[in-house]
């Protein structure tokens, strides 16, 4: 990697990214892979803090993420500050988004559409896949038509898992992730401790153990502890990245911007710079994240291989999200509350994490304050995503009836998904959106805006996988067209 | 007019002894440290298992690591336990989903942190302390990589 320091910046780069999260470096890689000349700079806010400081140090930055919000919100906004963005601070669960996410309207006349389709995305989808090198099964085309075969196998699934797959084989799933499920490269692979966001054997994919074909490519320089303030907008194109670094004022100049500051900061910086679109900071929205636990009589569980191993697609799509949100259930097998507490049949527990889809809020937004942080307002998710809880648990105990079940507990709703997205949405034009199809703003020509800040929708599955497939389909065809 | 109060020597000597031995009490309470709680709950929910002193003492030395609300929630559980023991805890709290959860907790913890789900028959040996680990701490997994 080579690190530059923000005094001895002086050229004019081809491309400034802000931000060194998934959707920034997964842009830099396909822009890189199609102009290996051009100059790139990154500007991270946060420092390199390697594997072995996260390790021993058991957090991911030295800038706590309640630090920099002011959060009146009364919610809690999980994100990393530093290189490598979420890469670091992610659990690795690699699903696509359902074919319907990309058309709520259109198909159940509610939230919007994307101005893409699932199909649009299905090669960037599969690219995405091979270089996060995806542990996954071979039987998900009919939830993703044009999955190929993961480049790793599956991770085992657990005693239930068996049981519900055999009962429903096309709707229960072993989870594709980011996790390894053999030996590659020297890393090891998964077993199982279920600390994924730091995890303890580098199992995980993250920037710095996957993506050095980006951090460490001769055309990149890297500048961090480069907090962006603004940009500099000049004759309808965006000249100049105005930055802070330690108490002094720079600025990096460049032809193409990338903006990745999460669904947070992306906004803060845009609303900053006064620069428009329909609903910049607006419709900040996150999944509804509920927990249960399902006691079970005689069968054991946290005997998969990872730690989520199956998802079940029973509550995903359907006329019902006419009325209530798509839900996707994941069998956890981990100790989200710890083993039962009856002595000898500690095992037979098994938590379940219900994703919940919510329609975003106009009203749900990030704002300038006076002060120097983006303000958090009251958030609320909506009476589509709690309908669709109450109904999830009504129908929970026949969908589980393959398993021994003798009752289904409801815990909580979670503080967060730690899935940001919405703040600068992708459209059809400036009426209704920030960016168009491809990312770029709609006015803005040389402004790309990445993350998932740019989903219309929440989607009902993690979100990276798309992030990153979004920017490799935004670099490719920024880089073919011009 | 302020009237002195008159004590008799008998009421004198009482008074001292209550004093005394509420100031003993709190003392004995207020010297609880994580062990209290930590063997009651142990002796509790693992009856007939053998957990030998040594353990009981290792595990809260670990488990007092963590962090300050973390503590202090143990502290006043051992305190607690001084108090009305175990089973007037549980009797108190068991309702609270938050106790529910940090019992459970600790109790994994404690279990896994032990030989516990090594032993063919748990109740036939001494537990040993195996101490806390951070990576590879599901003892249930099963891995398909052959």
């Amino acid at each position: 990697m080579r690190f530059v320091e923000a005094t001895a910046l002086n050229d004019t780069y081809d491309v400034v990214v802000i931000g060194s999260g998934f959707g920034s470096l997964f842009f830099v890689k396909k822009f890189l892979q199609n102009r290996p000349k051009a100059k790139v700079l990154i500007l991270e806010w946060g420092r390199f803090n390697n594997y072995q400081w996260k390790i021993e140090n058991q957090r991911y930055s030295d800038i706590p993420e309640e630090s920099v919000l002011d959060n009146r919100s009364g919610k809690v906004w999980a994100f990393t500050i530093g290189l490598g963005g979420g890469t670091n601070c992610w659990w690795a669960q690699s699903p696509r988004l359902h074919p319907s996410d990309f058309a709520l309207r259109t198909k159940y006349g509610i939230g919007q559409d994307w101005p893409i389709s699932y199909d649009d995305l299905v090669p960037y989808y599969s690219e995405a896949e091979q270089i996060i090198l995806i542990a996954g099964p071979n039987d998900l085309n009919s939830v993703w038509p044009g999955t190929p075969p993961y480049p790793l196998p599956p991770h085992n699934m657990t005693s239930a898992d068996r049981l519900l797959k055999a009962a429903m084989p096309d709707r229960h799933f072993v989870v594709p992730n980011a996790r390894l499920s053999i030996p590659v490269n020297g890393r090891s692979a998964c077993c199982a401790t279920a600390n994924c966001s730091l995890c303890p054997v580098d199992a995980k994919f993250t920037a710095e153990n996957s993506l050095d074909s980006v951090l460490s490519h001769p055309q990149v320089d890297i500048c961090i502890s480069a907090k962006v303030e603004r940009l500099d907008v000049e004759g309808g194109r965006v000249r100049r990245a105005l930055f802070r670094s330690g108490r002094r004022d720079f600025a990096a100049s460049g032809d193409l911007f990338v903006l990745g500051a999460n669904a947070i900061y992306s906004p803060y910086i845009l609303l900053r710079s006064g620069i428009g679109g329909h609903g910049v900071g607006r419709y900040l929205s996150e999944k509804l994240f509920a927990k249960v636990e399902v006691n079970l009589k005689g069968l054991k569980h946290f005997d998969g291989g990872t730690a989520t191993t199956c998802f079940n697609t029973s509550l995903l799509d359907g006329d019902h999200r006419r009325t209530r949100g798509a839900v996707v259930m994941y069998v956890e097998n981990r100790l989200i509350y710890g083993l039962r507490p009856d002595f000898g049949r500690w095992r037979e527990i098994m938590p379940l994490s219900l994703y919940i889809e919510d329609i975003p809020q106009e009203t749900n937004a990030v704002s300038v304050g006076e002060g120097d942080l983006p303000v958090l307002e009251d958030f609320s998710f909506t009476d589509y995503a709690y309908k669709s809880l109450k109904a999830s648990l009504e129908v929970l105990p026949d969908l589980l009836s393959p398993l021994p079940v003798e009752s289904v507990e409801y815990r909580q709703i979670w503080p967060t998904l730690g899935h940001i997205q919405g703040t600068t949405r992708m459209g059809l034009s400036s009426a209704d959106s920030v960016v168009d199809g491809d990312l770029i703003h709609h006015t803005l020509r040389n402004l790309v805006i990445v993350g998932s800040s740019t989903f219309p929708t929440t989607g009902t599955v993690n979100i990276s996988l798309t992030v990153a497939a979004l920017s490799l389909r935004s670099a490719d065809r920024l880089t073919r067209s011009s | 007019m302020i009237s002195r109060l008159r004590f008799s020597r008998r009421q004198t000597l009482v008074g001292s002894l209550a004093l005394a031995a509420l100031g003993t009490g709190t003392a004995y309470i207020g010297s609880a440290d994580a062990n209290d709680f930590f063997k009651a709950m142990v002796h509790n929910e693992l009856p007939g298992v053998k957990v030998s002193d040594a353990t009981i003492r290792a595990f809260s030395e670990d488990a007092a690591r963590g962090s300050p609300r973390h503590r202090a929630a143990i502290r006043v559980l051992s305190m607690g336990c001084r108090m009305v023991g175990y089973s007037g805890i549980i009797a108190a709290l068991g309702h609270s989903f938050r106790f529910q959860h940090f019992r459970r907790e600790l109790l994994t913890r404690f279990l896994f942190a032990t030989d516990f789900f090594q032993l063919p028959d748990p109740k036939a040996a001494e537990l040993q302390y195996v101490g806390e680990t951070i990576a590879c701490g599901n003892p249930f997994a099963q891995f398909a990589r052959s």
